[in-house]
């Protein structure tokens, strides 16, 4: 393939959507619920005011679709925070550069050693976290984690900094099989007022780096929004159109979609989402109706209540027993998180339950000793 | 000999554009093979057929087709 | 308007010129068809029996003139093929089609791939008679082809588009034309390919063995305007009975009821 090809977003394009994002009625939202292939004005019907009514239908469907594609089962990972170093200044974040506070890179021996403390907890896929910080947490580092861990961890997911397509290549090689990016906001007026300082203050570069991660050839996407730095009716609807031009380009990828709602952290000023959890289990169900293919993905940043719930119908992966911070499980375990956890059963607790609701975890779904070849 | 189409052919012509004249070959349309070399029209005029050496011809022609 | 590498035709139906009773009734066809693009094939020359001249008519119509491999059983044969074909009818455009079975005439999916990758390294404008396989269309697509050419059912069989779940997917997923070769029985069929969202038709069979070809060309025009018009205008969709009314766990319902 040649240049990449470039996702359009722009101020008016985002305005104009969150203007219509509040016209679909009811009949539109009947629609979309009884579409075959809902199409985007479907997913803006199930994403509006209008469908708040239709939540039960809406659980009922999304269930039915996860169950359809994905069984009765729920993969379970957890994050391995390598480091809490970050270069940019980011209005939600305690990793923020300008927080006071501990800051810690693990050693790669150290690394090993939460790796363990995970797996001895029965988790399999593990999520490599690292802060931005490109010059002490860059590529080179990165590496170096991934070929230590990789022959002992069944499937390594990361979550760092946007990076070139020859950087992912080579982590591709290295061993990482997934990608996850958070674009936190279509907006460009709210990403510029939200990120202050450093390489992620530029939206294109990050913007553009799930086509990177595609045209490297790794086979799995992460995308998600932050919900509550803008309208989150019209970033999800983008966030969808933006899969849906990603696959239309590399139709080998497949899709995890997190989408977390902003929580308080240490430094910030109190913030909240203003999402609901009836608008969080709306936005979810609408996504997993427009695109039944893609995995959505649940945090430990929601309730153990809103988690069963999620976990046992919608979702298809979850993380569990979750620390956020560099040496959470086993080097460090007193050190100042990234955000805060709601729920924070243990894995093996949360297992349990799902087995009562009939559900049955994945603790991995691939063995290392098969090998893996690049797509 | 010449040979056209793996068939003995009693044609004699000093080069391919000759021989194209005498089996009439439309203007346009036509591929020709000779001893396994594809040649385009534009070297056919200069193109000798030896009578001392056998050669091998593979005329095609448009068709209909779908 | 179609455009494959490049080129506008205002026509989406294009015409394999075989099967017709001379070449006299083939023009017509062409001309009533209002097809810009023409399939020919490139057979050996019976210097006894010297065919009619297709190039110069079909020229003098002004259309696109697309030969292809027919006969070519492997990759290797099709590219000798595609060259001899280059240099007969002096364009770079080509219809690769390897069919090595003679029963249902169905493409190889692996030779013709192979010879694509081959034939657009060679500067060929290559649009491939190809399995209905959304995976090998997509691989088609990267390997460098124009468009691709899925079967709807097998050649000459006039069954229409039994291969339309896999047209559907190979549509939507398609960044190049994807036009529906083969099967077409009736001109239904091609309006029917055209609402599904193909970029066009090819039609040989329906039309060429119809008792009255010329007639049967201008129905698939208007068939294929009909279907150019509807995916224009958008079709009104049609409703599936609504599986959402599936009841909603209880436990779910309790929950759901609880929350802010």
């Amino acid at each position: 393939m040649q240049l990449n090809p470039v996702f359009p977003v722009n101020q008016s394009l985002f305005d104009q959507l969150q203007q219509q994002s509040c016209l679909p009625d009811r009949s539109a939202v009947q629609q979309a619920l009884s579409a075959a292939k809902p199409d985007f004005a479907d997913l803006q019907a199930l994403l509006s005011p209008a469908a708040a009514e239709f939540l039960p239908q809406m659980l009922a469907r999304a269930t039915q679709l996860k169950r359809q594609r994905s069984g009765r089962t729920l993969a379970l990972f957890a994050p391995l925070y390598l480091s809490n170093l970050c270069s940019n200044e980011c209005s939600y974040c305690g990793f923020s550069r300008s927080v006071a506070m501990k800051r810690r890179i693990l050693t790669i021996a150290e690394a090993q050693q939460e790796a363990a403390a995970i797996q001895a907890l029965g988790i399999g896929q593990i999520l490599l976290v690292t802060g931005e910080h490109q010059r002490k947490a860059g590529v080179d580092y990165l590496l170096e984690v991934t070929q230590t861990l990789r022959p002992q961890v069944a499937k390594l997911l990361l979550e760092s900094q946007p990076l070139g397509i020859a950087d992912y290549q080579q982590l591709r090689t290295a061993g990482i099989d997934a990608v996850m990016l958070y674009q936190e906001t279509y907006d460009p007026q709210s990403y510029t007022r939200h990120h202050t300082f450093g390489a992620k203050a530029d939206m294109a570069y990050r913007l553009d780096a799930p086509a990177r991660v595609a045209a490297a050839g790794i086979a799995q996407l992460g995308m998600g929004v932050l919900l509550g730095l803008s309208d989150w009716r019209t970033d999800v609807l983008l966030l969808a159109q933006h899969l849906r031009f990603l696959q239309q380009h590399w139709y080998q990828l497949a899709f995890t979609v997190a989408l977390p709602r902003l929580k308080p952290c240490a430094g910030q000023i109190s913030q909240h989402s203003g999402v609901s959890d009836r608008d969080y289990l709306q936005l979810l169900c609408a996504l997993k109706i427009f695109a039944p293919e893609l995995s959505l993905s649940i945090s430990t940043r929601d309730s153990p209540a809103l988690r069963d719930l999620l976990l046992t119908s919608i979702a298809c992966t979850a993380s569990a027993g979750s620390k956020t911070q560099p040496g959470g499980y086993a080097v460090a375990p007193e050190s100042l998180a990234q955000f805060s956890i709601d729920d924070e059963r243990s894995p093996a607790e949360i297992a349990a339950m799902l087995r009562r609701s009939g559900i049955a975890p994945v603790w991995q779904d691939w063995h290392p000793l098969l090998g893996r070849r690049a797509v | 000999m010449l040979y056209i189409n793996q068939q003995k052919s009693e044609l004699q012509a000093a080069t391919l554009a000759e021989l194209a004249e005498r089996l009439a070959l439309p203007p346009q349309g036509v591929a020709l093979v000779l001893d396994r070399q594809l040649l385009p029209r534009a070297l056919w005029a200069q193109t000798p057929l030896s009578t001392a050496q056998d050669h091998h011809i593979e005329i095609f022609q448009l068709v209909a087709g779908g | 308007m179609l455009t494959i590498a490049g080129k506008t035709f205002h026509s989406h139906l294009l015409l394999g010129s075989g099967k017709f009773q001379s070449a006299m009734q083939m023009q017509q066809a062409v001309r009533a068809s209002g097809t810009e693009l023409v399939t020919l094939a490139l057979k050996r020359l019976q210097p006894e029996a010297p065919l009619d001249d297709l190039f110069s008519p079909l020229q003098a119509l002004g259309v696109q003139l697309l030969p292809n491999t027919s006969g070519a059983r492997t990759a290797e044969e099709a590219v000798q093929a595609a060259l001899l074909a280059r240099e007969a009818v002096g364009t770079h455009w080509l219809k690769l089609e390897i069919h090595p079975e003679p029963k249902y005439l169905l493409p190889d999916p692996r030779e013709t791939l192979k010879a694509a990758e081959q034939l657009c390294n060679l500067g060929f404008v290559v649009l491939p008679y190809c399995s209905a396989d959304p995976l090998h269309c997509k691989q088609l697509e990267q390997a460098g082809c124009a468009a691709v050419m899925p079967l709807g059912a097998p050649i000459g069989s006039n069954q229409g588009l039994q291969n339309r779940a896999m047209l559907e997917i190979i549509i939507e997923q398609a960044n190049i034309p994807v036009i529906i070769d083969a099967g077409i029985g009736a001109p239904s069929d091609a309006t029917l390919a055209l609402e599904l969202g193909a970029s066009a038709v090819l039609v040989n069979t329906a039309i060429a063995s119809s008792p009255d070809p010329v007639t049967m060309a201008r129905a698939f025009r208007l068939a294929v305007e009909a279907g150019v018009c509807s995916q224009l205008a958008g079709l009104g969709r049609r409703q599936q009975q609504a599986v959402a009314s599936s009841p909603l766990e209880a436990g779910f319902a309790r929950v759901l009821a609880e929350l802010s």
